[in-house]
């Protein structure tokens, strides 16, 4: 493979984003199974959010929803300790923290189509230096996920009670 | 009421996973698309070879597809696909088994003067070799043909 044969930094991207979304969508176990997720991809204008997701079901209110961000590599995992080998800088971690809502990292390796997701709400360490491959995004995986950002959205107060421009 | 657009959703996202798999592909945005399909690629990897593209159909199917396959293609498309001198194939993406089929809808050949677009073709399952000779093909097209006429 020549130098031009190999995929640009976006290139990459572009792939480990629509890896994440095909996987996100991945139907249920049967024949009749659907997908949790109605994910759709934000485009580079976004710099710290890749794709905005929210669940399938019937929500009487809001339809819970949570934000994700892809990081891609071709570096594969680390030997020693099995950790995927993709980086979260402070101002991207800070970013994440400060939305008001549920925001994962995942992790993909482009080269094998694995992916690793993790959530993104401790605000005791500043960074991520390394993925741990303890949750693949699997279909179990993203049942738990579907179950925690429902059980976030179910605690919230969906609308504010007071505002400086109400007629 | 059952919703499926996630059928033709994942279906884009999947044939787009497939495709970049072969390094000398890149997906472009729908936006350059002279075919009005639903994809275009470029398959060139020097700057000089910046317009060698091709247009990609992509149709999502709960089961495996009958081999014959009818495309449902618009009077727009069909006009775009025979004026246009860029190859043109379709995806059909079993977005349970992900499962890729492929056919022509418009065969790189320069010899060939016939541009009529068929109206039905016949699917072959697609695997990663597959693929790449399919793009060798489309690139061996680019390279036969004049450079005065390569550019769209």
């Amino acid at each position: 493979m020549t130098s031009n044969d190999m995929p640009s930094k976006k290139q990459t991207g572009n792939r480990c984003e629509h890896l994440v979304v095909s996987r996100l969508l991945k139907p249920g176990p049967g024949m009749h199974g659907e997908p949790l997720f109605n994910p759709a991809l934000l485009g580079s204008d976004w710099p710290t959010l890749d794709i905005y997701v929210e669940l399938e079901g019937s929500f009487r209110q809001l339809k819970p929803f949570f934000f994700i961000q892809v990081k891609g590599t071709v570096r594969g995992r680390d030997p020693l300790t099995s950790d995927l080998r993709v980086q979260l800088s402070a101002q991207h971690m800070r970013r994440l923290l400060d939305l008001p809502a549920p925001t994962y990292l995942v992790g993909v390796d482009s080269r094998t189509e694995e992916m690793f997701i993790r959530s993104i709400h401790d605000r005791t360490s500043d960074s991520v230096a390394s993925l741990r491959t303890t949750y693949p995004l699997d279909y179990p995986t993203m049942q738990m996920v579907h179950q925690d950002v429902l059980a976030f959205w179910q605690s919230f107060g969906r609308k504010p009670v007071i505002s400086n421009v109400t007629v | 009421m059952r919703n499926n657009r996630w059928i033709e959703q994942r279906a884009a996202s999947l044939a787009h996973v497939f495709m970049t798999r072969d390094p000398r592909v890149t997906v472009l945005s729908q936006d350059y698309s002279d075919t009005g399909l639903d994809l275009l690629i470029r398959v060139g990897t020097s700057p000089r070879q910046v317009d060698w593209i091709a247009g990609v159909a992509v149709t999502g199917v709960e089961q495996p597809p009958a081999l014959e396959h009818c495309l449902k293609l618009t009077d727009r498309q069909i006009v775009a696909l025979e004026a246009s001198r860029h190859p043109a194939f379709l995806l059909v993406v079993d977005v349970r088994k992900e499962l890729v089929h492929f056919s022509w809808i418009r065969r790189p050949a320069v010899e060939s003067s016939d541009c009529t677009i068929p109206t039905c073709v016949c699917l072959e399952p697609l695997d990663n070799a597959l693929f790449k000779a399919h793009i060798d093909q489309i690139r061996n097209y680019y390279k036969k043909l004049p450079a005065a006429t390569s550019i769209a």
